[in-house]
């Protein structure tokens, strides 16, 4: 079996929690956020003939002025940035959390994850400014909470990268 | 040889000239004449098989030490050579491996089997303790309590340590490698609490800014702790319930670095495929180690107690069978040995049943075992009738066809039926007929027989002595009427006879004939003579036996008349005559006389 670690990282009430939520298995309470930092969750995603057993880091929720425990993120294979689309500051603070990690880490996997689609209207998020990130390379989910499919189809992006990378 | 032309520019430009074959050849011997020797010895002792095999066995087994203390590869090489060599001596001649295995083989045998008579002793006293104690009963209501097993309870109470898990971790990423855990355990997902316990490990080494070798080693809650051993790619953790011993962290830290060495290559290329890590477990298992309270050992008395219970419920048991059995065979043996009763078969399946013959005359089988003990063994039995050939049932058939008087006893000689006591001589004539009909019997003898018969006897003798026949005086003439008169007691005399024959004695009558006063003595003596012969002579003439008959005259007699019998002649005749002119009977009997034939 392959196994992989994820981590999931964003600001405050971003909805990192809530999003994995339904589509994870877990044993630990949100309580571990606020006391070690971080919960793993476990996430199994069938490629192909294979499966993929994510261990999923839900690190807990940062802001621009704290520095991130980067050591939670050590042998990950990816992660994921989350932010609030109905709150653009979020982005930033995701942008800026992916810059620590990638100085701390150097280049790693992750996605850009849009969070709250369903609220689309209130977006503070433009779309230029998403359009400008893809076009940098960045790979950008709009989810919500509600919308599981593309919960799956980011959780089975980071499995076909895994085992991409172990095929070849 | 490759000539090594074109290899030296220098000579090449120093001599433009070829040098032919022959000097480069002696060129070369000059320079590495030794080497040129050495190498020729070497590539023959290289090239020959023997001597390269001397070579190698010198240093064999030191190579292989080296090896070993590498890598487990020899080993593992040998192995399957060594099993499939095994398997061909066995299958091509198994008596040296039998021969060489026998010398271990009994006392490991026996040293098993009295370690697990042992055991099994400890566990079955522990097994009682355990459900009689008082501690065992506050135990099980703890267990009821808390909802969990009793046997959890009774590990957890008696438990000094156990390592209920062991996680084999990687280190850089948390992902779990291996995993095992000991029974009974209700374990959450490995997967998760590996991580986060990599996490916690992380959070407590950032927090507190330690190297993550110098981290938490241990996590201790209450009863229960997390021991941690970290190597250079993995990470090993242990959840111990009760106190660790040192030795534990030492078998943790070797298990640890056994797993270093022997998945080397796959811990330091890991990128997330577990599969290399399957047989892990292997190692992890013997990490699961767990230690009860020692226990002083003592005697099991209690397993004794309990095995000495059913020891005595068993013999007495046993007992209880063993005097049925004996019970009933003492009842089978009574009816054998009572005559009269055959036992032809006898059961106890269920109901004991007795099937046989029974004599009418037996005794009832119900006498003989009493009703008691048939109620007792609940004996069902079926008697058919038969006759019984055996001298008693002869005997008792004898004498229910005879019906002797009691004063007859009866006597079983072979098969003649002796009879003896006294008996009326028509019990005699009856038993005499009927004694060859009775089954058994082919003769009888009664030669011992006593004949009755003495009340006709004495009546007779009574109606002779008390007769009395008068004369005429003067006379010796027997009238019309004193005829008559002896004619009465002719049955007398018969039964006389019969009476004497029976009882096998003589007789004689005496007649005795008298005469009045008048007259002379002699006178009257001869007429008393003559009165007595007359008597006699009418009697022989009417049939009695002269032999028993004798008269006598004895005169006149003065007193006779005073001695007048009763049964005398009736009156008339004694007013008219002079009673002392008559003849008497006396009867006189001798016992010794006997005839052996009663009834002739």
């Amino acid at each position: 079996m392959i196994q992989m670690k994820l981590c999931m990282v964003g600001s405050f009430a971003v909805g990192k929690s809530s999003l994995v939520k339904r589509y994870v298995q877990s044993i630990f309470t949100d309580n571990y956020h606020t006391t070690v930092g971080v919960k793993v969750d476990k996430k199994d995603v069938v490629v192909g003939s294979e499966t993929v057993r994510m261990m999923i880091w839900d690190l807990a929720g940062e802001d621009a002025f704290s520095r991130l425990q980067t050591t939670f993120l050590r042998g990950s294979a990816g992660y994921l940035l989350v932010a609030d689309g109905t709150r653009a500051h979020t982005l930033d603070v995701a942008l800026e959390l992916q810059r620590q990690i990638e100085a701390a880490l150097g280049q790693l996997p992750f996605v850009l994850v849009l969070n709250k689609d369903d609220l689309a209207p209130q977006w503070e998020v433009d779309r230029g400014r998403i359009t400008a990130l893809e076009r940098d390379g960045v790979k950008v989910f709009r989810s919500s909470a509600k919308n599981g499919h593309s919960v799956e189809s980011i959780f089975e992006h980071f499995a076909s990268l895994d085992s991409l990378a172990h095929a070849s | 040889m490759k000539p090594a032309d074109s290899l030296n520019p220098v000579e090449a430009v120093a001599k433009p000239e070829e040098p032919s074959a022959g000097e480069w050849h002696r060129l070369r011997s000059l320079l590495f004449a030794d080497e040129q020797a050495s190498l020729k010895a070497l590539a023959a002792k290289v090239g020959d098989r023997a001597s390269l095999a001397s070579s190698v066995a010198g240093v064999l087994s030191e190579a292989a030490a080296i090896r070993s203390r590498h890598d487990d590869s020899i080993t593992r090489v040998l192995a399957p050579i060594v099993e499939t060599s095994l398997q061909q001596s066995v299958r091509k001649n198994p008596q040296p491996l039998v021969d060489a295995l026998y010398p271990i083989m009994g006392p490991a045998i026996r040293r098993s089997i009295s370690e697990a008579l042992a055991d099994m002793m400890q566990r079955f006293n522990g097994a009682v303790e355990q459900s009689l104690s008082p501690r065992a009963l506050k135990w099980r209501f703890d267990a009821w309590r808390t909802g969990q097993s009793y046997a959890t309870v009774v590990l957890l109470k008696t438990l000094v340590y156990r390592v209920e898990q062991v996680f084999l971790i990687h280190r850089k990423t948390g992902l779990l490698l291996g995993h095992v855990q000991a029974d009974q355990i209700v374990a959450q997902d490995p997967d998760m609490v590996s991580g986060m316990l990599t996490a916690i490990r992380d959070f407590v080494s950032d927090s507190f800014h330690v190297a993550d070798e110098d981290g938490v080693d241990a996590i201790r809650i209450g009863n229960l702790s997390v021991q941690v051993r970290v190597g250079p790619k993995a990470v090993l953790a242990a959840v111990v319930r009760g106190s660790a011993p040192e030795r534990l962290r030492v078998q943790l830290s070797e298990t640890l670095e056994g797993i270093h060495r022997s998945h080397a290559t796959a811990l330091n290329q890991f990128a997330g495929d577990t599969a290399p890590f399957a047989t892990v477990e292997r190692s992890l298992r013997p990490c699961l180690s767990a230690q009860t309270r020692a226990k002083q050992p003592r005697m099991p008395w209690r397993a004794y107690m309990v095995l000495g219970l059913i020891a005595l419920v068993v013999g007495w048991a046993a007992i209880a069978r063993y005097e049925t059995a004996t019970g009933w065979h003492q009842i089978l043996d009574e009816l054998k040995q009572e005559p009269g009763l055959i036992v032809l078969e006898s059961g106890q399946g269920g109901a004991r049943t007795i099937q046989g013959l029974r004599d009418p005359l037996a005794r009832n089988p119900l006498e003989i075992i009493g009703a008691e003990r048939v109620r007792q063994y609940g004996i069902v039995w079926d008697w058919k009738p038969y006759l019984s050939m055996e001298a008693p049932f002869l005997l008792r058939r004898a004498r229910q066809a005879l019906n002797p008087p009691k004063e007859i006893t009866l006597r079983l000689n072979g098969d003649v039926l002796q009879a003896s006591g006294v008996a009326p001589p028509s019990w005699v004539r009856e038993a005499r007929s009927r004694a060859p009909f009775i089954l058994g019997i082919r003769a009888f003898d009664d030669g011992s027989v006593v004949l009755t018969g003495q009340d006709s006897l004495e009546r007779a003798r009574q109606m002779l002595t008390s007769a009395a026949l008068y004369f005429e005086p003067g006379s010796d003439v027997l009238s019309d009427a004193r005829r008559a008169k002896l004619d009465t007691l002719l049955p007398s005399l018969i039964a006389l006879r019969d009476g004497t024959a029976a009882l096998q004695v003589g007789y004689s009558i005496e007649i005795v004939g008298r005469a009045d006063t008048p007259g002379t003595t002699a006178f009257n003596l001869h007429l008393s003579q003559s009165r007595a012969d007359t008597v006699r002579q009418y009697l022989i003439a009417r049939g009695v036996p002269a032999e028993h008959l004798h008269a006598r005259g004895i005169g006149a007699i003065e007193l006779a008349s005073a001695t007048s019998p009763a049964n005398a002649e009736p009156a008339e005749h004694r007013d008219s005559l002079d009673t002392e002119r008559r003849v008497n009977f006396e009867v006189i009997l001798d016992q010794k006389e006997r005839q052996m034939d009663a009834t002739r």
